[in-house]
Formats: C-alpha cells, structure tokens, sequence
C-alpha cells in the first residue's frame, strides 16, 4: 500500500464559498445580517419582532429570512409585523446552509431593508456548522427549556458570542434559575454576552439592541 | 472541487484502503454517522470497502490584545461529559480569533499497490 497526499483539500469549501457571496450581497446593499439561532420555541421569532419594532421606530427597516423545516407561520407573523419577510423551508434539514439562503435573498426586496434578522431551524446542533454570510450570530435559548441547555449543547455556545435567555419572567412559575445557564455559558465563553429578555414585552431587547449596534 | 470518485476513476488509482480525514475540534459532526453514510454511498463503486479514518484537529486561536498563538484551555466540568474548548485567550483572557479547529479536509488516501482490475 502507499499513499497519496491530498493537499488537505477542504471539503466544505463550497458552504464558505456560498456565505462569501452572501456576505458581500449583503454589503452591497449596506444591509447588517444577523444569523438567529435557537431551539424549537426558545422565541426566536418573538424576539426578531421586538428587536424590529425597536428599530422600526427610528425609521430603520428590518426584513426576515423565516427557516423551518415545513409551514409559513413564521413568515406570516413577520409580514403581520411589517417586515418584508421569506419562508425558507428546508423540507427535511435541520438547519439552513448559505446556499439555501442565497436564494431568499434572491426573494427579498434587498433595496428596501437595511437589516436582515435570518431564523435558524429550531435546533442547538448543526446551526452552528453552516456560514451564511450573516454578521454575527446568537443563540437564543428560554428558561422554559431547563437549566441545563447550555451543558447540553457546548459546541455551539462556545462558538457564538451572543446569548439570550428568553422568558425570565416565567423562570419562578417554573422553577428555573436563569442564572444557572449564564454561569455555564460564561465558564466556556468567557467573552461572551449574555442578555436576559422577556421578547413580547421588549424587555431586555433594548440591551440586546445596543449589543447588535442597532440604532433604536 | 473533484469528488473522490471522479480524482481515483481520473487518476486510475488501484483500490483505496483509507480515506484519511481532518476534523476540526469544533466541527458538530458526528464520525460514526459519516462512516456510515460513507460506507452506503461509496458501495459498488471504485471506493467500495474503503473506510474512513479520522485525525482530530485540535483548536488553536490567534489574540489579538496580547498577541498569543496557540492551542486553548478547557473546561473540564464533568457535567457537560466533554472537554469542551474555551474559546478565549489562555493568557491574558481576551478576544480570539478561531485559526485552527473548523476543518473537515481529505488529508491523503491509502491505496493498494495493484492497478485497478488486477485486484
């Protein structure tokens, strides 16, 4: 037997390719894209709308990418908020990829919006492995879903510096100490920031908003 | 990119034993399930019975506030039941940047000394 060098020859280079070109898209048309992350029901879609009202108040005009396996609930909540926004259904993948997002940006009225808020699949693991182009990325987790999302999943939360626990007001009721998580996420991350919001009622979002260089 | 199909047909490689693999620590990828997967669509073509074998790629970060290069600390808390990486720097705690720790890359193939059909 002998071998044969390969070069290292990136396998996934046409995923880094793809976000590339997204990236420079986006910059084309001055628009700041931001990759929301987060497991089924965590409020990712609440919280694009509160940071959009945030935003929209000061005449800045936000669009959506709504990913999800199946459905257009999502799409229909953004549009009912006011945002130019694409339902991006993957049909069975479990997160998006940059080559899926290149055509909802190919939908989207790119002239129109100056920021783009892309959700995510509803999912803590293979997210994070997918470049799309965005500016930053962040991950939003609730109380509702345990204490212990973070140690779950470490992978993810070591890679993205922006966490949101969402629904603390319900962290009584339920008996989750939304302190926990944060300890978790800082122990692997230390640089990492961490924002507390109940979505619905904006609060926390103005934080958050500031975090993300957004004019509110 | 050519696939490793088309560069053994191209190059009329003899049988391939080992497709060796570079694997970022940071990459969510599961080796059992792309061995599988691997082993499934490779079957009855020039790849059939070829396995795939992986060489961890460890993370290494650049900081930019003191200037550190090199690998990371981890945290070691039993609960999480990994050694999961601190993407921080080891020395002074600042931002890092990622240069090590993302790949998934064919590093080189093990092939039999025969020519194909001689086998």
């Amino acid at each position: 037997m002998h071998d044969i060098d390969m070069n290292n020859e990136d396998i996934l280079a046409q995923h880094r390719e793809l976000a590339e070109k997204n990236e420079k898209l986006l910059e084309r048309h001055g628009i700041r894209a931001f990759n929301v992350m987060g497991a089924i029901g965590s409020g990712k879609t609440a919280l694009i709308e509160a940071l959009a009202r945030r935003v929209a108040g000061n005449g800045v005009k936000a669009g959506a990418v709504a990913g999800d396996v199946a459905g257009n609930d999502d799409q229909q909540r953004f549009q009912a908020a006011g945002l130019p926004a694409i339902s991006l259904n993957t049909g069975s993948d479990c997160h998006l990829d940059a080559h899926l997002l290149g055509h909802s940006l190919e939908e989207l009225p790119l002239e129109e919006i100056e920021l783009l808020f892309v959700e995510n699949v509803g999912n803590l693991v293979c997210p994070a492995d997918f470049p799309l182009g965005t500016e930053r990325d962040l991950v939003v987790i609730s109380v509702t879903e345990g204490e212990d999302m973070v140690r779950k999943h470490p992978k993810i939360f070591a890679r993205s510096d922006i966490v949101v626990i969402n629904k603390v007001d319900l962290a009584d009721a339920i008996g989750v100490d939304p302190e926990k998580p944060r300890r978790d996420y800082e122990g692997i991350n230390p640089n990492g920031k961490v924002f507390f919001t109940v979505a619905p009622e904006g609060e926390g979002v103005e934080e958050l908003a500031e975090e993300l260089g957004l004019r509110g | 990119m050519k696939t490793l199909l088309e560069q053994v047909e191209e190059e009329e490689l003899a049988r391939t034993e080992i497709v060796h693999l570079r694997l970022g620590e940071l990459k969510i990828l599961s080796k059992e399930a792309l061995s599988r997967a691997y082993q499934m669509i490779t079957a009855e073509s020039l790849l059939q019975g070829s396995a795939l074998e992986f060489e961890d790629v460890p993370v290494k970060v650049c900081c930019a506030s003191c200037g550190f290069s090199g690998g990371v600390d981890y945290d070691d808390d039993a609960a999480f039941h990994f050694s999961t990486p601190i993407l921080s720097c080891p020395r002074c705690g600042g931002k890092v940047e990622v240069v090590q720790g993302k790949e998934l890359e064919v590093r080189r193939l093990t092939v039999a000394d025969e020519g194909v059909g001689e086998s």
